[in-house]
């Protein structure tokens, strides 16, 4: 067999996605009008908050702030 | 062939970090192709062994070098799995190597003693194939009396203690089957049901009524969305398969923010298939002529890994590579045509793919929906493709809207 060392793959990451706070589809981070709904993505809307995605996304925000900490 | 999938539980999760650093976080292994059932779907025609299959050595020596890539799941499959007669020693070697070991298995002939044998190695769970209810399960799998085994075997995990999960291949005729077949299965015990459309490969290309067709997932997953909820409710947690997608209305259950999003086919990139010839592939069900990336007997897995160009396909794959309605999807970007099996069989080129639901709803926006049609046969080979042609129609009856 060949101990020939292999270099380090690298691979792309995925874009971030959001949901949608009024209808919730997936956006692209930082959209503002939802292109599903037309309506303002960041404001939170009843679905969203009683679902609990408030808080999922929350604790996921942070996860990848520190993840980007740690390089 | 066995599906691949069993649960996305944390350990399989993908971080950013795993995918800029292509980490192999979740083999699936075809230890043999050895099969006992004779499915009418199988897209590694399986049922006799390979000519040169691993040694048990050979095999733990795949085990040890998969742990250094920092592998942290390998799923065993066949064929089906414990036909090898060292299938116990695998799984305790994956073990002992600090990864997971789960099986996918078809369960006919899968003993108490063997299910108790396994969970002392060390395995962790079991995925069990049910296709419908028996009548249709029997058909499909080619063996009266598999239906009534795979029950059996869901009902011997739970006294073992072993976590017993479910796989489903949607094809044309189950629909009508599914809240029945899912009532049924929690009986038996499932935790966890994993669903997978039927992909345009092996015997299916030979059996092709049997796929469903693009526009039906306007039926589909509004049904499978209803299972979800009242699953939820009875303690069964309804997965979808890689191919079932993408970005429709429903995602946000099954693909919801706690479990993470659609992030693209992680085939080459976070996944590996091996055959049990020591083929690698970036995923078990590619077709072994296009996608073969060398023996791992010749071949450190990491020199593949890293440097085969069977590989390396999906780690840099942007919109550029995507053809059709994929190419100027919203989410193309992201989904990059969504599983690469299902488009590269059926069309025989990845990167457009009419099984998406997202799709399908924008197309009837038009007034259009797709249907395949298929146009060349598949070899008698395992992996085999044929060829399907992609036509699109009027709609004439009523879609389903959320």
């Amino acid at each position: 067999m060949s101990e020939r060392p292999a270099s380090p793959p690298r691979g792309r990451a995925a874009p971030v996605m959001v949901l949608c706070r009024q209808c919730l589809h997936y956006v692209f981070e930082g959209t503002q009008v939802c292109p599903h709904c037309g309506g303002d993505a960041r404001a939170a809307g009843a679905r969203y908050r009683d679902d609990g995605h408030l808080a999922i996304e929350t604790i996921q925000f942070i996860d990848r702030a520190a993840e980007r900490q740690r390089g | 062939m066995a599906e691949p999938i069993l649960d996305d539980g944390p350990r399989r999760r993908l971080s950013l970090r795993d995918q800029i650093d292509c980490v192999p976080v979740y083999v699936v292994w075809e230890i043999t192709l050895a099969c006992n059932l004779k499915c009418l779907h199988c897209g590694s025609r399986a049922g006799h062994r390979r000519a040169s299959e691993l040694s048990t050595d050979e095999c733990i020596d795949v085990i040890r070098q998969l742990a250094e890539l920092g592998t942290r799941e390998i799923s065993i499959i066949g064929g089906e799995a414990f036909v090898r007669k060292d299938w116990l020693t695998l799984v305790r070697a994956i073990r002992d190597h600090g990864m997971d070991c789960t099986m996918q298995t078809g369960g006919y002939k899968l003993s108490r003693d063997m299910i108790e044998a396994a969970a002392g190695a060390g395995l962790l769970g079991l995925g069990v194939s049910i296709d419908g209810l028996e009548p249709l399960h029997d058909r499909l799998r080619g063996v009266p009396g598999s239906y009534l085994e795979a029950l059996r075997v869901l009902e011997d995990c739970r006294s073992a203690g072993l976590v017993a999960s479910v796989n489903t291949q949607i094809t044309s005729t189950v629909m009508p089957e599914l809240s029945d077949l899912m009532d049924v299965i929690i009986e038996a015990g499932a935790r966890y049901w994993q669903v997978q459309l039927t992909v345009a490969m092996g015997n299916a290309v030979d059996n092709d009524a049997i796929l469903l067709q693009p526009y039906e997932l306007a039926t589909l997953m509004p049904l499978l969305a209803d299972l979800h909820l009242r699953g939820r409710e009875l303690n069964l947690l309804l997965l979808p398969g890689n191919n079932i997608g993408y970005f429709g209305p429903y995602d946000v259950l099954w693909r919801g923010p706690d479990r993470g999003y659609y992030s693209g086919c992680p085939a080459g990139q976070n996944a590996i298939g091996l055959e049990a010839d020591g083929t690698l592939k970036g995923c078990p069900s590619l077709a072994t002529e296009r996608y073969g990336a060398g023996d791992v007997r010749n071949t450190p897995i990491a020199e593949l890994w890293a440097t085969h160009p069977a590989l390396q396909f999906n780690r840099d794959r942007g919109v550029e590579d995507l053809w059709g309605f994929c190419r100027g999807c919203y989410y193309a970007e992201t989904c990059r045509g969504g599983c690469t099996w299902t488009a590269d069989s059926l069309l025989g080129r990845r990167g457009n793919n009419p099984y998406c639901h997202h799709r399908v709803l924008k197309l009837a926006e038009r007034g259009i929906r797709e249907r395949i049609v298929k146009v060349e046969e598949a070899p008698s080979l395992p992996f085999a493709t044929g060829r399907f042609a992609l036509l699109e129609e009027p709609i004439t009856t009523g879609i389903a809207l959320p």
